[in-house]
């Protein structure tokens, strides 16, 4: 009896934070299906009365001067994938590394790794701006991919430290008695075997790249170079009078990709973020 | 013998592995936050360029920061905001994660549900807020005049004395999940038997929590904790995207000011010199921090 009135407590509170998550995110998709009359009404409805899909139709077809969803999607897609290339090569031969040699300045380079973490990236755009800027790399994806894989180039490291850490040493010790060389072994038999580690730590700096807003509104001035978040908010900034169906309607477009990404694959980023932490 | 021979390949072997990762963390960290020093002693006020260059002008950025009411002000809304967004993220977090961590039907679409918040862009996440808090038409005030919370419309982001409340309200939506999902997985290696056992005893759920629950889940909570004040300290995206700073400044974190300095006024200098001032902070915190940690552990 006791154990069922926790349950049912239980229930309803997780049903209060869910809809404290959940809310903003269905009342965007709401939003991006309501004519401009049901948005600017002192009675607002949850369910669109007489929904439309213009919003969407404006979002992706339309174009113009300084407007281009398109265009800023592609731009997305390169930047993310080129810096989730280049940082699962380097996070993953580095985290092999700590995971399996013993070499002197192991620990302090784990320490450095931690010690990235609290580099405010407020303060780091300031000398990459002025660096970017003398090697003429400013208003390029270029500035982005190098800022970006830096960025989340440590903390993916440190995933895939915890994801090497799982698999069994023995299964080194035998390829070498086989006779495989370290990079062979690294290649051919561990690093299969890390594939999930590989998913999620791809699909953290995937997800990086594709949110990022600070560096890529200073970065890039041309509004041809601009990635999805820049684009979305200077429509924002720019209108007249704000388009909401048109606004919602591109932040489902933007959002929606990184939203079912996480969702299919949470248990493996989930595991792969906190094997670093929670084993500690 | 053997032994010795081996260890020193391994050691070779390592080095090569982490070479890349050293490379850029040399390249594009330390190298920029050398520059960054350097930059805060010199002159690098860009819309007056002097024929000298980007001369060593001792501290007069430190002194010009200081001297900033800006700066003093944007300690104020940072502390505020660190203290305020720290701690809901964390009790929310760690409410969910507790919630989670019982057994009850569709507790996987629970926690997929709570991690939206996450997994949405903040510049998304800002526009729609900015909807919800319109002071015409937002569904906030809706639904605040209609259950009578309010007795007239609120501008969250636009009324100074409650912008900055308005934004916190964001970024502890935006980032309880993180703390609930970290949380969550420390719980989950909590051994299920010492809940039983503790259970037979009689223990109440509070006890549970407060005997079993609260002690185990220390290691976590440390790491968790020491993230998350890193983290909510190095906040920008949403708090400038929602008000840019405003109105009147009530919002304008250390990053904003710091943002403001270099890309709105152009004060490099002035700039980098904040930006010093606040990498020490963090890393005179991070220090200590760790030290506790270590000196609780023996």
């Amino acid at each position: 009896m006791k154990s069922r009135w926790t349950k049912v407590i239980v229930v309803i509170l997780v049903a209060l934070i869910c809809a404290f998550a959940v809310f903003p995110f269905v009342w965007m998709l709401s939003t991006s299906f309501k004519p401009a009359t049901e948005i600017y009404t002192a009675n607002p409805s949850f369910i669109p009365q007489d929904p439309t899909i213009e919003g969407y139709k404006d979002m992706i077809f339309s174009q113009s001067r300084n407007f281009n969803l398109l265009n800023w999607a592609k731009n997305s897609v390169i930047v993310s994938v080129a810096t989730t290339f280049f940082s699962l090569v380097i996070a993953a031969l580095g985290g092999y590394g700590m995971s399996r040699f013993r070499f002197a300045g192991r620990a302090a380079l784990g320490y450095i790794i931690l010690m990235t973490q609290v580099l405010p990236g407020s303060l780091l755009i300031i000398p990459l701006y002025v660096i970017l800027n003398s090697l003429g790399l400013l208003d390029s994806l270029a500035a982005l991919v190098i800022a970006y894989t830096t960025f989340s180039v440590p903390f993916c490291t440190w995933m895939m430290k915890g994801f090497f850490d799982t698999i069994p040493r023995s299964l080194d010790e035998a390829a070498s008695v086989d006779g495989c060389g370290k990079l062979r072994t690294y290649l051919t038999v561990i690093l299969p075997l890390t594939i999930p580690g590989l998913v999620a730590t791809g699909i953290f700096s995937f997800i990086a790249g594709w949110n990022e807003f600070m560096f890529a509104s200073i970065f890039v001035q041309k509004y041809g170079n601009w990635t999805l978040p820049v684009g979305i908010a200077e429509t924002a900034v720019g209108q007249y009078s704000t388009n909401w169906t048109n606004l919602m309607a591109g932040g489902v477009l933007i959002a929606l990709p990184v939203v079912i990404l996480f969702l299919l694959l949470q248990k493996h980023l989930v595991s792969g973020m906190t094997a670093g932490a929670v084993k500690q | 013998m053997i032994k010795t021979r081996r260890l020193g390949e391994n050691a070779l072997a390592g080095y090569w592995f982490v070479l890349p990762l050293i490379l850029v963390m040399v390249f594009f960290l330390a190298y920029p936050i050398a520059k960054a020093a350097i930059m805060s002693v010199q002159y690098w006020y860009m819309p007056k360029p002097k024929p000298e260059g980007h001369y060593f002008v001792g501290l007069e950025n430190y002194i010009s920061v200081f001297k900033d009411s800006s700066f003093t002000n944007a300690l104020v809304v940072t502390g505020v905001y660190i203290v305020v967004t720290v701690i809901a993220r964390f009790g929310i977090g760690l409410i969910a994660a507790v919630l989670l961590n019982t057994k009850f039907r569709g507790r996987g679409v629970a926690r997929a549900l709570l991690i939206i918040p996450w997994a949405t862009p903040e510049v998304v996440a800002c526009l729609v807020w900015i909807l919800m808090y319109d002071k015409d038409f937002g569904i906030i005030n809706y639904l605040g005049m209609n259950f009578n919370l309010i007795s007239q419309p609120v501008g969250f982001i636009t009324d100074p004395a409650i912008a900055l409340w308005g934004a916190m309200a964001v970024g502890i939506w935006k980032g309880f999940p993180f703390v609930a999902i970290m949380l969550l997985a420390g719980l989950q290696s909590i051994p299920g038997e010492l809940y039983e056992a503790a259970r037979v005893d009689g223990a109440k759920p509070w006890e549970q929590f407060r005997m079993i629950t609260w002690p185990l889940l220390k290691p976590v909570t440390i790491i968790v904790f020491l993230l998350l004040i890193i983290w909510t300290v190095k906040d920008f995206g949403i708090v400038y995207l929602l008000a840019r700073g405003g109105p009147s400044q009530s919002t304008e974190m250390l990053t904003i000011f710091i943002y403001h300095t270099s890309f709105k006024y152009f004060d490099f200098g002035e700039a980098a010199a904040a930006g010093m001032i606040m990498l020490l902070f963090c890393a005179i915190f991070t220090y200590f921090y760790l030290k506790m940690l270590n000196r609780e552990e023996y």
